[in-house]
């Protein structure tokens, strides 16, 4: 036992020494090619989660968050919150420049936060990240006050996102039209942007304002990224293995184990907070209202035989509404650990419809539906598809005809939880698809309450939805990048977005 | 001659003005609403927001107000900005088109080459060597082009490394796409070529013309093509505006920005702007393209010059 222990020992300082060895090389061009593309770049007017991958490199946050959840300085060098979450006091740095050369001062972070508030900016996510702020004031030039008029907790998080990084009030006053362009204050300038085809990064050699939670100071250690775009699958993959790009996303289930298998590649997964994928069960109308056939329908579903069929193992079933990567994530609401559902009496088979839409479903997804299919079918349900195209799915929704819709969200705090469950979001207005109004209370209570009471009522929320069945769990979506084994250093966003700021190729 | 031409403008007019009006009734038709596809994902529909881009695409105009304002501004040539790219529409197609003609024309231009060299070198020739290329371009034409692309990728690029993947990067990048698209138009315009000139050749002016002890080269290439080659300039006009219109396959796999792509996520997302101007762009196409089909007539076919209009 002793000797194991100390060849483990032995086997780990190799291991460190290893590492320690190789030091960070500065310079170098990181080629990423993406299976998905966004129409536009600018990240206050989108949602789009390519644009956030993207721009995560050219504008910084004011606070940024570490892959535990923490939140570290950036453009902030260190923030006052008020006890009930009412009102945020923000330091800035003072040495930080755009790559315009204008400076980053309270009034700029004003300004941006302004114009998202702005209805005429139709900022949709990023304005929603925000909260409903009374005003911004500016007390010196390198101080910002928010202030709410009821309490908002989640702000932290929404500002480290992307979607609210600070960009230069020069260059939007300058253009009418910023769909393709963003200039800020990153590590890297955004050279070009086109549609349908990529985005070219420069490294920007005076920047040294890097996040708290980054490994090194300074400039980045890549002179460029190219982000490519390359929808097909089997061609993003040919890329990798032949070397002409060092990294991927989307690396499809079927090749995962292959590419395990190669010398000069590895994959790194990290898994999405935020909301699992999860089937949203109807308790407007139709069988799905009555509790007890909910209950019949999620025990009736075995998402890890699924998901294993569909992913071949690649990703982890779901057993609870939320990723474990989520803040105040509860591993005791999970839906092994709820009553098992009353037996159904037995009758004709229940039909319900899901309304999903191929275009934007992969296809391991639909095998995993299938899979699902056959296993409710046992418990008496027919579960009948009915693929449409995104207006037809938004037509459905709006005028509530369906039973059954899934999706996930990426979001590292838990009040993502309000986005589909709190009655003001049913559809047309937002994603309750489960047309939930038990926990409006709870989910707005939530939003200002002490962190403490915050994470017990957030753990009461997830318990009721897994025992009301108002969705099926069915696995924890990840991000999964394969990247040639040159890369090093690459790092988590909170959003499940790999970080390059830190990233570096070795010879 | 002044009453041709405007008999012709008035009725590309009315092919355009025809088009804008199908369009616009289909796509009013088909169920979905543009604000919230545009707002889908990850993002919750306020209802200011709402109002604002509502009032911002002019979708709370009566549907006759909107067709009216629509029509109007088409004819000035103001198209409006696309709900989805946040741009104008006229810029969005431009940037696309730029890349696609690029494609579509080297590609075309391949093609007619390949087709010219293969009917004159095979028809009524040695038949094992007609039998193997005409068996040839019926695999070619049956095989999606999606694939074609694939396998181009994986030996030339991944395997032998002769060509990047990653498109829209100067010339090299271009080869492999002009192939891929161009090997089944080829197929395709070889056999009407090919029969063009079979047919031409068992003619009694082929048999007047080897009397006067023309050589089959030339009798092929001055007497047999032009003959031949009416039916496959008709047909090359087609293919000429279908993949400027939609090469969307070729695009998905080489991973180039185009006008199919463009096409097909404005449809999804009901980007009404869009979708008309691409409309209109590709009927123009169709329209200009026939026009010049006709003008070639005439310089083909001799007998055509004379019969009235």
């Amino acid at each position: 036992m002793k000797k194991k222990a100390t060849v483990g020992l032995l086997l780990a300082a190799l291991v460190a020494t290893a590492h320690a060895a190789e030091s960070p090389v500065s310079g170098g061009t990181l080629n990423v090619a993406l299976g998905s593309d966004t129409p536009i770049i600018d990240p206050s007017i989108t949602g789009y989660s390519v644009t956030a991958l993207i721009t995560r490199n050219v504008v910084d946050s004011l606070v940024g968050q570490a892959e535990d959840n923490r939140f570290t300085p950036w453009l902030a060098l260190r923030w006052e919150i008020n006890d009930n979450h009412t009102q945020y006091t923000f330091h800035l740095r003072k040495d930080v420049t755009f790559s315009d050369k204008t400076r980053l001062d309270a009034q700029a972070v004003k300004y941006n936060l302004d114009r998202i508030l702005d209805p005429k900016t139709t900022s949709s996510y990023a304005k929603s990240l925000l909260g409903p702020i009374d005003s911004i004031t500016t007390p010196d030039d390198f101080t910002v006050v928010i202030h709410y008029k009821t309490p908002f907790a989640p702000l932290l998080q929404g500002l480290s996102l992307p979607y609210l990084g600070i960009q230069s009030p020069a260059y939007l006053k300058n253009t009418p039209n910023t769909s393709n362009t963003v200039v800020g204050s990153g590590p890297f300038i955004l050279k070009s942007f086109v549609k349908g085809n990529g985005s070219q990064l420069t490294r920007r050699d005076d920047y040294q304002w890097g996040p708290g939670y980054a490994h090194h100071q300074g400039p980045a250690w890549l002179s460029a990224i190219n982000f490519k775009y390359l929808p097909e699958s089997s061609v993003r993959l040919g890329a990798l293995t032949s070397g002409q790009v060092q990294a991927i996303d989307a690396v499809p289930p079927a090749n995962v184990r292959a590419l395990q298998h190669n010398p000069h590649v590895s994959i790194l997964t990290k898994e999405n907070p935020g909301i699992a994928r999860v089937l949203y069960l109807n308790t407007s109308k139709g069988p799905f209202s009555d509790v007890n056939v909910r209950q019949a329908f999620l025990h009736a579903v075995d998402p890890a035989s699924a998901v294993k069929v569909a992913f071949f193992g690649t990703l982890k079933p779901a057993d609870s509404v939320l990723g474990p990567q989520t803040l105040y994530y509860d591993a005791n609401a999970r839906v092994s650990a709820a009553q098992p559902a009353k037996q159904l009496s037995p009758g004709q088979p229940l039909t319900v419809h899901f309304l999903y839409d191929p275009t934007s479903t992969e296809s391991a997804d639909v095998t995993l539906f299938q899979a699902i299919q056959f296993q409710v079918k046992k418990a008496g349900f027919n579960l009948q598809f009915d693929p449409v195209d995104s207006g037809i799915f938004s037509a459905r929704t709006a005028s509530n005809d369906y039973d059954i819709v899934s999706n996930f969200y990426v979001r590292a705090e838990p009040d993502i939880l309000r986005t589909v469950f709190h009655s003001a979001y049913i559809p047309p207005k937002g994603a309750n698809y489960s047309h939930v109004h038990s926990l409006d209370d709870k989910l707005t209570l939530a939003i200002g309450a002490p962190d403490a009471q915050r994470k017990q009522i957030y753990s009461d929320i997830q318990r009721q939805v897994i025992e009301q069945a108002y969705v099926v769990p069915l696995y924890i979506p990840a991000y999964q990048l394969g990247i040639s084994k040159k890369v090093q250093g690459i790092s988590w966003a909170t959003n499940a977005k790999p970080n390059f700021y830190d990233a570096w190729l070795s010879n | 001659m002044a009453k041709i031409v405007l008999h012709r403008l008035l009725s590309i007019i009315a092919v355009l003005w025809g088009a804008a009006t199908l369009t616009f009734i289909a796509i009013k038709l088909i169920p979905g609403d543009p604000i919230l596809i545009m707002s889908g994902g990850e993002n919750v529909v306020d209802e200011a927001w709402r109002a604002t881009m509502t009032a911002k695409l002019g979708l709370d105009q009566p549907l006759w107000a909107q067709y009216l304002h629509y029509c109007g501004q088409a004819l000035l040539g103001h198209f409006g900005e696309s709900f989805q790219f946040r741009a104008p529409v006229a810029t969005v197609i431009t940037t696309a088109l730029i890349q696609t003609q690029t494609l579509a024309g080297c590609a075309l231009l391949l093609a007619v080459l390949l087709a010219t060299l293969n009917a004159l070198a095979t028809s009524g020739r040695w038949w094992p060597l007609r039998a193997l290329f005409s068996g040839l371009e019926l695999c070619l034409l049956s095989t999606p082009v999606y694939w074609i692309g694939i396998i181009l990728l994986s030996i030339f690029s991944f395997r032998l490394n002769w060509f990047p993947v990653t498109g829209n990067d100067g010339w090299v990048s271009l080869v492999l796409p002009i192939i891929a698209l161009s090997l089944p138009l080829t197929a395709i315009l070889s056999q009407v070529l090919r029969d063009g000139l079979e047919e031409a050749l068992q003619q009694p002016f082929a048999m007047t013309v080897r009397t006067r002890g023309a050589g089959e080269t030339l009798l092929r290439l001055r007497h047999g093509l032009r003959h031949a080659s009416l039916a496959a300039s008709t047909l090359t006009g087609t293919m000429l505006a279908n993949p400027l219109s939609g090469s969307i396959l070729t695009e998905t796999v080489f991973g180039r920005a185009g006008l199919g792509k463009i096409t097909l996520q404005a449809i999804a997302s009901r980007d009404m702007p869009l979708i008309l101007g691409l409309v209109m762009l590709s009927a123009l196409l169709f329209i200009v393209i026939n026009l010049l089909m006709d003008v070639i007539y005439l310089f083909i076919d001799p007998r055509l010059r004379n019969r009235p209009f």
